[in-house]
């Protein structure tokens, strides 16, 4: 049992070391790929500053400092150089980056720095730095830097083992990571708390943390995080004394480095072989045990690539043949780990291969050598200040040293109790950190609801408002239509009225003509008439001459008769006249016009018109065009001759022409002004032609064509 | 043996009447054995008073009638056309002489057909002279028409289409300006038949289609209107 106590020690000391290298390794990757980010836009912005030929003289001072940055930190970086030296570069850098004005270029350069600074174990250009990156981030609310900053931090004291502060840095680098969502980020700070917790036996804690882990890698597919949480949960189920859990997650482990790039795998997988050969042990299997302990061995190189390793495999194969009950050069393979181990001053090796040792005279009943190399690794553990070998020595010291036992058992007893009492003043120290940071990341969440909300009402509103403004535009511009429509209604009422109008004062003249004509006809002519002949019939009896004087005022009378008579037909006969209504009403406007614009205007047309069969349209759309012509034509013409000619062409295709002698314009203006337009919409409405030319100086003619047989009533 | 002649003047111009007297009283004193009993009427209802007067008693050898008459009071008469028509009913043998201003063709030849008078004067083709030949003619039994007429007849004769009534009235009605919508309500006919006649008649004058002016003008050449 003592010596089962000791080799889980002996084995929990070397996992946790191992772990954390690799940790560390991942995130030295993840940042190089970062700092290499930062180095091509950094050298882009250099040249693009270059390039510009205004640029003044701060600038140019800035990229060489930006130049001499790079290559410091670059020196810290170069693995030939002494560590000292490195050191010196990276102050150098923090020194130059001091200098720099904008808060956010150094606080870029901060960052970085403090990550280097770590790595080198820079402790106190470290902390500065780091601080430094954690005021300005938060000035900046740049929440990325500042989980890295805390992950610095967290990395600094896991390293120094003061677990509770590094707990605290990554649960406040996961509050960061989470909050932006950076999913992979947060993932590893679960992970490493998760750890922290397991290394305190809060192994359910842990097991909820890494499984949390375990399912944001499985998102990503990150398969070498992914092993990493298997290898640990087998770690944690040994712990818990659930073996075939913990047997199922170690080869799930395996599995899921069979993934992993051959160069990222390192010697990952003969640590979960490792790892299994002591669930074995524990299990009692132990030629399963010392199956996979062997396998690992296997593995080329081991010994000159982690000689620690090495010499645990040894003793762990040596140590489980000795529980196994097969002494066979057990004690030589115990002896040579020890002497591996003792060469390159692996202290807390030493002290688990001299327990084992002690365990193995102990079982060979050599009890003064038992005691002694018991007692030596007492004093071991209590150099290197390792609590658990402390407990594990004075455990085997209380089996091996029978005289003082009980002292030894009550130590054990005491170390315990008080080593509890402090793991669990952590514990809650843990549970309270977390707890404040669930209501820091609920109370976050709520008002990143909030926001939402409100961002959602306020577009949602601003559409509604945008939908109201929308739809009354609309409506606006509907009622703008319909009142259009009944403006060209009651236009064409207008005109129609015009030509019932101009017909009825028409039919009225021509009544008149035609009772004047009648009354001439029977009334006046009849009168002479009678008067003429009366007088033929006096008998004057005078001479010869005053008889000839009367026959010729008779026949004056005749010939007045007969002028009276072509008056009358005359008045009669203008019935005859195609220049009615239409035209009259264009003569009209004529004048009205041409007496405004003061010029002359004459109209034609042609005879074979008949205004009374061309459609209402046709002649409302003509005489709007004509009239919007002459009112271009006292506007900006200045003419003072304006030709009007109305044409008829094959018998359906009416003509318009007007044309003025004024000043012209310029056709390809595009800027048409509204009555030219408004010629163009009267002439498509009538689906004829409409064309205008000008010539500057010459005059303009306006030419309007439509069929009146498509439109004819 | 002293002829007498029972004579009615109807026209509603006194100063007229009194001219038409005065002609007879001329052939009266150029030669002593005729003698003319002078009636003169100024309206229609005299008119027809006399001449149902007269048909039940000695009768009338010779009418003058004007045929611009206010029509009468019963309405039944509206112009001298209409008397003349009464006069024709009532006394066969009686001789009219139609003397009116009109020189329309349309109107001479409706009153040809409807009163057949044996003279026909255009007022204003009429000097002394030719109203004492005129009344002479009719009296020694043959017709009598002024030159107007005569004009009317030649130009008819050298035709060789006939308008049939209808034809002619549509020209008239045309001529004087009646609208085509009016017309159903003038000529007993449909708007479509008018159409068509209207185009039938412009085919016989060969004018355009749509040439109502033309058509009147030609239909005025030939004297039909």
């Amino acid at each position: 049992m003592l010596v089962l106590k000791s080799l889980k020690q002996k084995f929990k000391a070397f996992f946790s070391s191992f772990v954390l290298q690799n940790l560390k390794i991942l995130k030295i990757k993840l940042h190089n790929t970062i700092v290499g980010y930062l180095f091509l836009c950094c050298f882009f912005l250099v040249v693009l500053l270059s390039c510009k030929n205004d640029l003044t003289l701060n600038k140019n001072k800035n990229s060489v400092k930006y130049d001499s940055i790079a290559s410091w930190i670059l020196q810290s970086k170069n693995n030939k150089l002494e560590l000292n030296s490195k050191k010196k570069g990276l102050q150098k850098a923090f020194d130059v980056v001091n200098t720099l004005h904008s808060d956010s270029i150094k606080n870029n350069y901060y960052s970085k720095i403090a990550f280097e600074a770590e790595n080198l174990n820079s402790v106190e250009l470290f902390k500065r730095v780091n601080h430094k990156v954690i005021t300005l981030s938060t000035k900046f609310g740049d929440r990325l830097k500042i989980g890295d900053a805390h992950w610095n931090y967290a990395s600094y004291y896991s390293k120094n083992e003061v677990i509770d502060s590094a707990y605290y840095h990554y649960h406040e680098a996961y509050k960061n990571f989470k909050l932006i969502k950076h999913e992979y980020f947060t993932a590893k700070m679960l992970y490493n708390m998760g750890f922290i917790q397991g290394r305190l036996k809060d192994y359910t804690g842990s097991e909820v943390l890494i499984f949390e882990a375990l399912t944001i890698y499985r998102k990503l597919i990150r398969n070498l995080q992914i092993y990493s949480c298997y290898n640990y949960l087998g770690v944690i189920y040994m712990e818990l004394e659930e073996f075939d859990k913990a047997i199922y997650y170690h080869n799930k482990a395996l599995e899921y480095l069979d993934k992993v790039e051959k160069k990222k795998v390192g010697l990952l997988k003969e640590g979960s072989l490792s790892n299994l050969g002591l669930v074995y042990q524990k299990l009692k299997d132990y030629d399963k045990s010392i199956e996979s302990f062997e396998q690992a061995l296997k593995s080329n190189n081991l010994k000159s690539q982690n000689i620690n390793f090495y010499a645990r495999l040894i003793d762990n194969i040596a140590y489980t043949k000795f529980l196994d009950g097969d002494s066979t050069n057990v004690f030589e393979e115990l002896n040579r780990a020890f002497k591996i181990r003792d060469s390159i001053h692996n202290l807390s090796g030493v002290v688990i291969s001299k327990r084992h040792l002690s365990e193995f005279y102990a079982f060979k009943s050599d009890t003064l050598k038992a005691v002694e190399l018991a007692n030596e690794a007492l004093n071991l553990a209590n150099k290197v200040e390792n609590n658990r070998d402390k407990l594990e020595s004075l455990l085997l010291l209380s089996k091996v040293d029978k005289i003082n036992a009980s002292k030894f058992l009550a130590n054990y007893v005491h170390l315990n109790d008080s080593l509890q009492v402090e793991e669990r003043k952590i514990r809650n120290k843990f549970t309270r950190i977390r707890f404040e940071t669930d209501e820091y990341i609920d109370e976050t969440e709520k008002l990143s609801q909030q926001k939402v909300l409100i961002i959602v009402g306020a577009f949602l509103s601003i559409l509604m408002l945008s939908l109201t403004y929308f739809l009354r535009v609309q409506r606006a511009k509907n009622k703008e239509l319909i009142f259009e429509r009944e403006q060209q209604k009651s236009n064409e009422e207008i005109f129609s009225l015009m030509l019932k109008q101009q017909s009825k004062l028409e039919e009225g003249r021509l009544k008149e003509r035609h009772r004047i004509s009648e009354d001439l006809h029977d009334g006046v002519l009849g009168k002479i008439f009678g008067t003429r002949i009366g007088l033929g019939f006096l008998n004057f009896n005078g001479d010869d001459n005053d008889t000839k004087k009367q026959q010729f005022y008779i026949d004056e009378l005749q010939n007045i008769e007969k002028e009276i008579r072509a008056i009358s037909h005359e008045l009669k006969s203008d019935v005859l006249s195609s220049k009615v209504d239409f035209f009259k009403i264009i003569e009209n406007l004529i004048d009205q016009k041409s007496a405004l614009g003061n010029f002359e205007c004459e109209v034609n047309a042609d005879k074979e018109i008949y205004w009374d069969k061309i459609s209402d349209e046709i002649k409302i759309n003509l005489y709007r065009i004509v009239q919007e012509a002459l009112q271009n034509c006292i506007k900006y013409s200045k003419a003072d001759r304006v030709d009007i000619q109305f044409e008829l062409f094959d018998n359906n295709i009416l003509n318009l022409f007007i044309k003025d002698n004024g000043i012209g314009f310029n056709i390809n203006d595009k800027r048409k002004g509204i009555g030219l337009k408004n010629m163009q919409s009267r002439a498509n409405k009538l689906k004829g032609v409409f064309e205008v030319s000008s010539v500057i100086n010459k005059g303009t003619t306006i030419f309007v064509s439509c069929s009146t047989q498509n439109l004819r009533l | 043996m002293i002829n007498n002649y029972n004579v009615l003047i109807i026209d509603d111009h006194p100063i007229i009447a009194d001219a038409y007297k005065s002609a007879f009283d001329f052939i009266g004193a150029e030669s002593e054995d005729i003698n003319f009993n002078i009636t003169i009427v100024h309206n229609s209802d005299n008119a027809i008073q006399k001449i149902k007067e007269a048909s039940k008693t000695k009768g009338i050898d010779i009418v003058f009638l004007d045929i611009s008459l206010p029509p009468s009071s019963d309405g039944k008469i509206l112009s001298g056309e209409d008397i003349g028509i009464k006069i024709r009913q009532l006394l066969p043998d009686c001789k009219i002489i139609v003397a009116t201003t009109f020189n329309d063709n349309y109107r001479i030849q409706v009153i040809l057909k409807s009163v057949n008078p044996h003279g026909f004067l255009i007022k204003n083709d009429v000097n002394k002279d030719e109203l004492v030949t005129s009344i002479k003619t009719v009296m020694g039994d043959s017709p009598y028409y002024s030159k107007s007429v005569l004009e009317l007849f030649r130009k008819q004769t050298s035709i060789d289409y006939r308008l049939d009534k209808i034809d002619r009235q549509l020209l008239y009605e045309m001529s004087i300006g009646t609208k085509m919508k009016e017309l159903p309500n003038i000529i007993p006919m449909s708007m479509a038949g008018i159409e068509k006649r209207k185009k039938h008649l412009k085919v016989i004058f060969d004018v355009q289609d749509n040439d109502d002016r033309e058509l009147i003008l030609k239909a005025k050449e030939k004297g039909f209107i």
